[in-house]
């Protein structure tokens, strides 16, 4: 297995006491294994991919991702782990205003040690996989919301990350540019070979993807296969 | 085509100026004015 979870559990404390929100998450996933997870507004959704991610903290439970142990590791090594192998993939687009769409798929690498020749090569080449490539040199003002969106793609994927996590990437678009995104991201899930889980309200773009689970109440269940 | 770090601080820097200066300016006037008004004892 390379994404190994088990018993993941977090708890918020508020003015009334403790509110669980994710109620003892176990899940498998083998390198190159896509999910979609499906589940209604506060299920927990959104928070445990950001524990999966390493944006927040479990209360309890254990993360495995190719061996190593996301929440046993210091500030700093997990910062680097979420530079190298998470890529992540928002509702909003979050490209910075005053890159070009170039400059902000290499964002992330600008943190990291590969090679500058390599990289801007490598960015290139993602912005010509997600169909951007004569927007290279673009403002994200200049841009639909549907081809900012294939830039964050970009971006969350120049890296090469072993896992790509997207949180409702398609919210903010329509019917088709929302299926040419999901497309796009098991397009590359399996050029990269990566592990990608999405979460999405839509039962049609859950269907795109092999498994697909629920979250309901903190509780992760297989819900239906699109075979 | 190059793009370091440091190229990224000088462009963020470049693009949030307006505002940063309407900060240092609120900042040199309220400084002006306390100083000021110590000064004289009032």
């Amino acid at each position: 297995m390379t994404l190994q979870v088990r018993q993941i559990r977090k708890e918020f404390i508020t003015r009334s006491g403790s509110l669980p929100v994710l109620c003892g998450i176990d899940l498998d996933l083998d390198s190159d294994k896509s999910l979609a997870i499906m589940g209604q507004s506060g299920s927990g959704k959104s928070t445990f991919l950001h524990v999966l991610g390493g944006l927040d903290k479990p209360s309890s439970g254990k993360i495995l991702l190719d061996g190593l142990d996301p929440l046993a590791m210091s500030e700093t090594d997990l910062a680097h782990y979420r530079n190298q192998k998470v890529g992540f993939v928002f509702q909003d687009h979050h490209l910075l205003p005053q890159c070009t769409v170039l400059e902000n798929v290499l964002l992330p690498s600008l943190l990291g040690a590969m090679p500058k020749n390599e990289v801007i090569q490598l960015a290139k080449d993602l912005l010509a996989r997600v169909g951007l490539e004569n927007r290279m040199d673009h403002m994200p003002s200049e841009l639909s919301g549907g081809e900012r969106q294939r830039a964050a793609v970009a971006r969350a994927l120049i890296m090469r990350p072993r896992l790509l996590l997207a949180d409702e990437p398609t919210g903010n678009l329509d019917k088709r540019n929302a299926e040419n995104i999901m497309r796009l991201l098991l397009k590359l899930h399996e050029e990269e070979k990566n592990i990608l889980i999405v979460v999405t309200h839509s039962v049609d773009l859950a269907k795109l993807f092999p498994r697909v689970m629920a979250m309901d109440d903190g509780i992760l269940a297989e819900a239906l296969s699109s075979n | 085509m190059s793009f370091s770090l440091e190229q990224f601080v000088v462009k963020t820097a470049r693009f949030h100026l307006k505002g940063n200066l309407a900060v240092l300016m609120g900042v040199v006037i309220a400084t002006a004015s306390l100083t000021g008004a110590l000064l004289v004892g009032d």
